[in-house]
């Protein structure tokens, strides 16, 4: 399931699609740390600045790429039981 | 003394006999509730096709169908359908393939649950969503109405779901925090 580690800052901005992840009440902060750390790859620091991010602000785009990634990426996180969705940047 | 314990090959759960009981019953729901297309036994793409063509439909109206699985699009329904018609069969046989891998563990209990390193994914996807259908059930939509909920009063109708969905997360936490 899991997938190479992708340089999230670098993909950004060259990809026209991102997978946004969205806040939501049921999903503990710790779990939500440990799928993006399981699923892209991200080290521990970065899983936990993106579900920061996600809480404080609602929503983080957590990857970047072509739209058939991104939705690769959007049907992993609903099988997490994340809230997500993809969109153009 | 907790709850989980790493071994060899994965994690060891230490807990009762109630507590096995409990979520082998919410995981059965849980497969109803996912009612996945007739596994056809073979990987024959016309027979899974017929499979997934004769599924019932999943129930949009319950609020915790939607949070299973939510629109990929938000703000393009033609795709969020495109995409729904797509993957959703998919989702339902994934789901019920980590229930049916928890509800293995659970029938051959020991000196506890032993949950395999590969298994331990399946087994908080499962928790995930139970927790999510029982959060829905519950009305949990926003952090403050989590509040709420995790302070009922213990003669409130819903104080036993809520009980059971703290149960849950700790049940989750604990695994998480083993790994």
């Amino acid at each position: 399931m899991s997938v190479a580690e992708r340089p999230l800052d670098e993909t950004l901005g060259q990809n026209p699609w991102v997978c946004i992840v969205w806040d939501d009440p049921v999903n503990t902060m710790v779990y939500v740390t440990y799928v993006f750390a399981t699923y892209f790859g991200y080290p521990k620091k970065k899983s936990e600045q993106l579900m920061m991010q996600v809480h404080n602000e609602g929503k983080a785009a957590v990857s970047a790429g072509s739209r058939e990634a991104m939705e690769t990426d959007v049907q992993a996180m609903h099988a997490y039981g994340l809230q997500a969705s993809l969109d153009r940047q | 003394m907790k709850a989980f314990k790493r071994s060899r090959d994965g994690l060891l759960w230490r807990c009762s006999a109630n507590e096995v009981r409990l979520l082998e019953s919410l995981v059965e729901q849980f497969v109803e509730l996912v009612d996945p297309p007739h596994a056809a036994d073979t990987d024959d793409p016309l027979s899974v096709l017929q499979g997934e063509m004769e599924a019932d439909p999943l129930d949009r109206d319950d609020p915790a169908i939607e949070r299973l699985f939510p629109s990929a699009y938000r703000s393009d329904e033609a795709a969020a359908e495109e995409f729904r018609s797509l993957t959703e069969a998919s989702m339902r046989r994934a789901k019920a393939a980590d229930d049916r891998i928890v509800l293995a563990d659970l029938a051959d209990v020991g000196d506890g649950v032993a949950i395999a390193k590969a298994d331990v994914d399946a087994w908080l996807r499962t928790t995930n969503g139970l927790r999510i259908v029982l959060g829905a059930r519950l009305g949990i939509e926003t952090a403050a109405l989590s509040e709420v909920a995790e302070n009922l009063p213990e003669d409130h109708p819903a104080y036993a779901a809520v009980e059971i969905y703290q149960w849950l997360g700790y049940v989750q936490t604990a695994m998480l925090d083993a790994l």
